[in-house]
């Protein structure tokens, strides 16, 4: 019997190690996905907390229908600033737009900036990006908190707002109409309380300045 | 005359909580729970409220004290990992290895891995001092934990650090029945207090320029400190019939409030500043479980011991909590658990739309508990699951 116990000990430590070798994708695989409620089903506060989780998911389809719960609550005359917010970041990661801007950081951090490629601008969706950039202007205006990148990226929609969308007609902009996006970026240093030494408040400058020579 | 107390427990059970989740959907913010972490709760399709087996009935139903073999525990030492721990492992490796933090964070397989990140670490112990048995339950718990999320392809990072401990004390009486229906009837009560510690530092990549152009070890004092205390009453029922059934019910937090004092930085807590103090309701819980402890007859020998549990918790989550309702599929935990040869357990599970496996070693003092099992981060299935691993060390007497 003791035997037994201490083959079955050993069994079980050796079984235990190779188990663990392998089952991630064992058990974070969910057979009852097809059970998921769509978003259009659930009640306004849970299309909200549907919707955080599907930018958290990171998968676009997800994001896509989230999106969709939200934009029709906001049409309806919603103004909860947390609505605003999450509907700002779901079409702002639908565009494609933290995608350049995330090239462009990591060009940055490699020390290529002078191979940044401002043609991945043409693979942005300049709609979500004018729509997220107006939600994020209502959240901020109902007290929401954003972010630095927040303030860029709402920048870089509301010049594709006064662009009428198209990226080539940016270069036509009177300094006047572009004021609104500039204004909007430099509007983070102000807000995020950077001191004037900040190497974030120099990126936000910089950004501004960009905006204008696009 | 016996019969006013088991009036009263009756509607302490059932009757307050439905009145309570009415109330409460107006509560102007919910708050999580008291949460103790078990290996083998985990391995076993989630807690079960049907199941009356020591010191682990103690957060899942107080009636269970009265028929829970005597259990004392002198400490525990369980941690739980969440997440993709063997990416993470993979990068930290990389790391170390020498490849340069700027190479790390531009690799695809990184990148991925922060749009949607989501790991934790948390230690149950070593403060696990508690008693089980004979109607009795007392128990002193600390848990500590850290959690890291990043969301976004320009991640948006949040860190986070919490320290729970948790005083909890209750009892449990048997209901006389009559011998012919070959069943037993037990109603228990539970009060809890617990002082919870929480600290959230949460950035984008941008913000993180700014922090790390002025990074200093005085960075925690400068992040907003959260205190908060609350105490609450859970309450309970378990029906066995005939050693082979079990049918337990039980409403926890059935008024539990809580006061939360938020300090603008840490520094301002630990030089006694004056914090911004919000009260709020934990979210009462009714769940209920059967359990199933078939004889196996001449298989005994070597299957000392089975046991099937079927659980719905959170039942009235769509009341007490709209806004975090989860889908009901997610509700349900079923598990199964073999004894073999009075020391080793096989378990297995589905709980939260995801499949659990574990084993534990019973060396009659100390108990090895593993556990391997997914969640669910989000309120519907499959939407963002979490590989959890679980190890715990319980010194028992």
């Amino acid at each position: 019997m003791e035997k037994m116990k201490r083959f079955l000990c050993f069994f079980t430590v050796t079984g235990a190690v190779l188990f663990l070798a392998g089952c991630e994708a064992v058990f974070t695989f969910c057979p009852v996905t097809f059970l998921q409620r769509p978003a259009s089903s659930l009640t306004a506060e849970q299309q909200l907390e549907y919707a955080q989780d599907a930018l958290a998911s990171g998968d676009a389809a997800t994001m896509e229908s989230a999106y969709a719960a939200l934009k029709a609550l906001l049409d309806a005359g919603s103004t909860d600033s947390s609505t605003q917010y999450t509907a700002s970041q779901l079409a702002m990661e639908l565009s494609g737009a933290p995608a350049a801007l995330m090239d462009a950081l990591t060009a940055l951090a490699s020390g290529s900036a002078a191979d940044l490629d401002i043609s991945a601008l043409d693979t942005i969706d300049t709609t979500l990006l004018i729509e997220a950039a107006q939600y994020l202007q209502d959240a901020k205006e109902n007290g929401a908190d954003l972010t630095a990148t927040d303030y860029a990226l709402g920048g870089l929609g509301l010049l594709l707002e006064a662009a009428d969308g198209d990226i080539d007609n940016i270069a036509t902009l009177t300094t006047e109409e572009i004021e609104t996006a500039t204004d909007f970026v430099l509007q983070g240093i102000e807000d995020l309380d950077l001191a004037a030494d900040d190497p974030l408040t120099t990126i936000l400058e910089q950004f501004s300045d960009l905006l204008q020579y696009l | 005359m016996r019969k006013r107390p088991v009036g009263l427990l009756l509607f302490v059970c059932f009757l307050l909580p439905v009145l309570h989740a009415g109330a409460e959907s107006t509560a102007s913010f919910s708050e999580s729970g008291i949460e103790i972490l078990s290996a083998r709760d985990a391995a076993f399709g989630g807690p079960h409220v049907a199941l009356a087996d020591g010191l682990s009935c103690l957060f899942t139903n107080p009636a269970g004290f009265r028929s829970a073999e005597p259990e004392l525990s002198l400490s525990e030492l369980t941690v739980n990992l969440t997440g993709p721990v063997f990416s993470i492992a993979d990068i930290v490796v990389q790391a170390l290895s020498g490849t340069s933090a700027t190479d790390l964070i531009t690799t695809e397989s990184v990148q991925n891995l922060l749009k949607k990140l989501y790991a934790s670490g948390s230690l149950f112990g070593p403060i696990a001092f508690g008693y089980v048995g004979e109607g009795l339950g007392f128990g002193f718990f600390n848990t500590s934990s850290v959690t890291l999320t990043s969301t976004g392809t320009v991640p948006k990072l949040m860190a986070g650090i919490q320290e729970d401990v948790v005083f909890a004390g209750g009892y449990s009486f048997r209901i006389p029945l009559p011998e012919a229906l070959q069943s037993t009837f037990d109603l228990g009560i539970l009060l809890k207090a617990f002082l919870r510690g929480n600290m959230t530092i949460e950035k984008s990549t941008l913000d993180l320029i700014s922090v790390l152009s002025s990074i200093s070890p005085d960075l925690l004092l400068e992040e907003p400190f959260t205190l908060g205390v609350g105490v609450g009453a859970d309450a309970g029922l378990l029906w066995n019939w005939n050693s082979l059934i079990s049918l337990g019910i039980v409403g926890r937090n059935l008024w539990t409030p809580t006061l939360y004092s938020s300090y603008a930085t840490l520094q301002s807590f630990l030089d006694a500043g004056t914090p911004t103090t919000t009260l709020g309701l934990v979210p009462i819980d009714l769940s209920a479980g059967l359990l199933f402890t078939p004889s196996l007859g001449f298989l005994e020998r070597y299957v000392t011991d089975i046991k099937i549990a079927l659980d719905y918790d959170d039942i009235l989550d769509f009341l007490t909590h709209p806004a975090t309702a989860s889908n009901p599929v997610l509700h349900v935990g079923l598990g199964i658990e073999l004894t073999l040869l009075e020391i080793l357990n096989l378990r297995g599970g589905f709980y939260r739309g995801y499949f659990s496996g574990g084993f534990g070693v019973d060396f009659t003092y100390v108990r090895l508990n593993v556990a391997m099992f997914g969640t669910e981060l989000s309120t519907e299935p499959g939407l963002r699951p979490a590989y959890n691993l679980r190890l715990g060390l319980e010194f028992r007497l």
